[in-house]
């Protein structure tokens, strides 16, 4: 046999020792399990959709959303105006269209807040323990008894007038500049996820807290690995699983709370649409124009049912307690 | 038990003084003031100097906190209303409170009845076309904000069909007991469309909760044990599985239960009810000082003691549950 016979072999035996052990990990289990889930994968599918609408919005859109047109105020749908014009003759599927921007937004930008430090608390007080442990969980209990949503309203208006006074302060300044650029909503959004990483510090900690004793960690700092080595490489993947489900479950509530900001008049400045402003002034006028409201309510809902199906299933994904037989 | 309870009640107190404290500071810094009016409205500066002297609010913000805090602990007064002249919050309270507990309770019964009774049926036939058909209404109904339900149901009901009115509240003070209004037709004919629309959500929620709990408990050992005893299947459900698996649904209805009692804005201002919703949020936007730490006062007051609740109940629930 020669040697390039040899090492051939050894090549065809490596592959089939490989092919033979592929892995079969707890990640890619709950993957599996997910796209077997039709409606998760629906939900997933249409939330890319939103996602390919919210960002093409300015291609796919039929007019601007702040052109108005006098003439065509209250139009009725028709071929000009699929879903018909609003009280200023502005295309409601164009306003549609653009006001998934604001919704994709808060649904990004509160989630990430709310992950990112409900993921720091949780696992600074799960690894700690001890005194830090005992200090950060009272803290979220104390918090815990704070409103909400009295909160986010009174941290909104306190926005809106700041940002229509403007700031001295130069990096302030420029904040408040991308903010207008938003529609108003950025610092609300940021201020959501502020308010919003209880549950998730809680998650986070808990996770840490059954993490820590395993075999693995011991073995990592046995090793040598210091503190932040064993928290980012071995603790972080195993705690970020239940944490992005728990997430993606919330975000229907951050949708659900801009729509209602905008609803009372609290959300996105004229004219950037948003679905909540679109229904607000599509309620007013329904007993003479009900169109004005079909749109924007049909986008809100669908959005909000494809996060529910996504944030489900991946939660029974990930689950397998929940898994039927 | 009794002892826990006293601790709990002990440990509200800092939480509500920092709640006060926060939301009295914090509608006093941001910008504008409750006499700022615009155009033709605007007061002479004398006019808005004079009020502001009779509401004390030229004083620092410590002394207005210590004079709020004295008339709260002392008088259980809340205070005179910026907007509203010669009414008190407290006023407001009275008059208000009532209307959104009514509302609220009924479609918190209404989301009981409907959603405990779908989440244990889905549970107890997992993976059948009940399940899936009911899981699916109640993804549906949590998918669908008040702000949609609302004129949905106003749009057929009110305004196609005729069968309700649009809006207003059916029932006025004096109520009986302080808050229960006399059954009439006309209450019950206003009171369907808005609790519906605040019933549906809840149900749904209440649903979705329900058959995640009972399928996980239906798989622990002692509901094997109890099937293997030889109780009856009934039993097996209602005393063993169902109880046990009550504890995540109480713990989602404290913080709803505060909510739906002190009134939910959407609803009430799509019905018109003029319940204490409206409030929270008018009385921001006007920078009604005392009206917005009185109403978010009550709130958290509601809210403490629901949480309080859920955490009995968390004891009856499940004995192992002690609190010593």
């Amino acid at each position: 046999m020669s040697a390039v016979e040899k090492a051939a072999r050894r090549e065809k035996a490596r592959i089939a020792f490989e092919g033979a052990r592929k892995e079969r990990t707890p990640f890619g289990d709950a993957m599996r399990q997910l796209l077997k889930n039709r409606a998760a994968v629906a939900g997933g599918i249409f939330v890319i959709f939103i996602v390919l609408v919210a960002l093409l919005a300015s291609v796919i859109a039929p007019y601007g959303f702040a052109e108005v047109s006098f003439a065509d105020n209250y139009a009725a749908p028709s071929s000009k105006y699929l879903a018909g014009a609003d009280y200023l003759g502005r295309d409601i599927l164009s306003r549609t269209i653009y006001g998934s921007r604001v919704s994709l937004a808060v649904a990004f930008v509160a989630s990430t807040v709310s992950l990112v430090i409900g993921l720091v608390v949780g696992m600074v007080s799960g690894y700690a323990g001890g005194r830090i442990d005992n200090l950060l969980m009272r803290l979220v209990d104390f918090l815990y008894g704070f409103p909400f949503l009295i909160f986010v309203i009174l941290l909104q208006v306190y926005f809106k007038a700041l940002s229509r006074r403007g700031s001295g302060i130069f990096f302030v300044g420029t904040l408040i500049e991308i903010n207008n650029q938003m529609g108003g909503m950025l610092f609300i959004f940021i201020a959501m996820g502020f308010l919003n990483w209880l549950q998730m510090a809680r998650i986070a900690r808990g996770q840490v807290l059954s993490y820590k004793q395993k075999e693995f960690v011991e073995a990592a700092r046995m090793v040598g690995a210091g503190d932040t080595r064993i928290i980012f490489r071995h603790l972080l993947p195993n705690v970020l699983g239940p944490c992005i489900v728990s997430e993606t479950l919330a975000i229907p509530g951050y949708i659900f709370t801009e729509a209602f900001l905008s609803f009372i008049g609290l959300g996105v400045d004229a004219p950037t649409p948003s679905w909540g402003i679109m229904i607000s002034e599509g309620y007013k006028g329904l007993r003479s124009y009900p169109h004005l409201i079909v749109a924007p309510a049909i986008a809100l809902v669908l959005t909000v049912l494809a996060f529910n199906f996504l944030g489900d299933g991946l939660r029974d994904a990930f689950d397998p307690r929940l898994r039927g037989e | 038990m009794t002892r826990y309870i006293i601790r709990r009640i002990l440990w509200f107190l800092p939480v509500l003084f920092a709640i006060v404290l926060a939301t009295f500071v914090f509608v006093r810094i941001m910008p504008g003031g409750p006499f700022d009016f615009a155009g033709d409205k605007s007061l002479p500066p004398s006019v808005v100097a004079n009020l502001e002297a009779k509401y004390h609010l030229g004083e620092p913000t410590w002394k207005q906190f210590a004079r709020y805090l004295y008339d709260l602990v002392v008088k259980q007064d809340l205070g005179p209303s910026y907007r509203y002249r010669g009414r008190t919050v407290n006023e407001i309270i009275s008059d208000a409170l009532p209307i959104s507990v009514q509302l609220g309770s009924l479609a918190l019964l209404l989301g009981l009845s409907i959603g405990l009774p779908a989440g244990i049926i889905a549970a107890l036939k997992q993976n059948t076309p009940l399940d899936y058909g009911s899981t699916f209404v109640a993804i549906l109904g949590v998918s669908i904000p008040s702000i949609v339900m609302g004129p949905i149901l106003m749009w057929i009901f009110a305004l196609k069909l005729n069968w309700f009115p649009v809006a207003r509240w059916g029932a006025q003070a004096p109520f009986f007991l302080g808050f229960l209004p006399v059954p009439t037709l006309t209450f019950w004919k206003h009171a369907i469309l808005p609790v519906v629309t605040l019933g549906t959500g809840l149900s749904a929620s209440i649903a979705r909760l329900t058959r995640a709990s009972l399928l996980q408990t239906i798989r622990e050992d002692y509901i094997r044990t109890a099937r293997a005893k030889g109780l009856a299947e009934r039993v097996v459900i209602v005393r063993h599985a169902l109880k046990n698996s009550m504890i995540p649904v109480v713990t989602i209805l404290g913080p709803l239960l505060a909510a739906v009692l002190t009134g939910t804005f959407t609803t009430e201002q799509i019905f018109g009810i003029p319940g204490l919703g409206k409030h929270f949020v008018t009385s921001v936007g006007n920078r009604d000082y005392p009206v917005v730490v009185g109403t978010t006062l009550l709130y958290s007051v509601f809210l403490v003691i629901a949480n309080l609740l859920v955490d009995i109940t968390y004891a009856w629930l499940d004995p192992r549950i002690r609190y010593d």
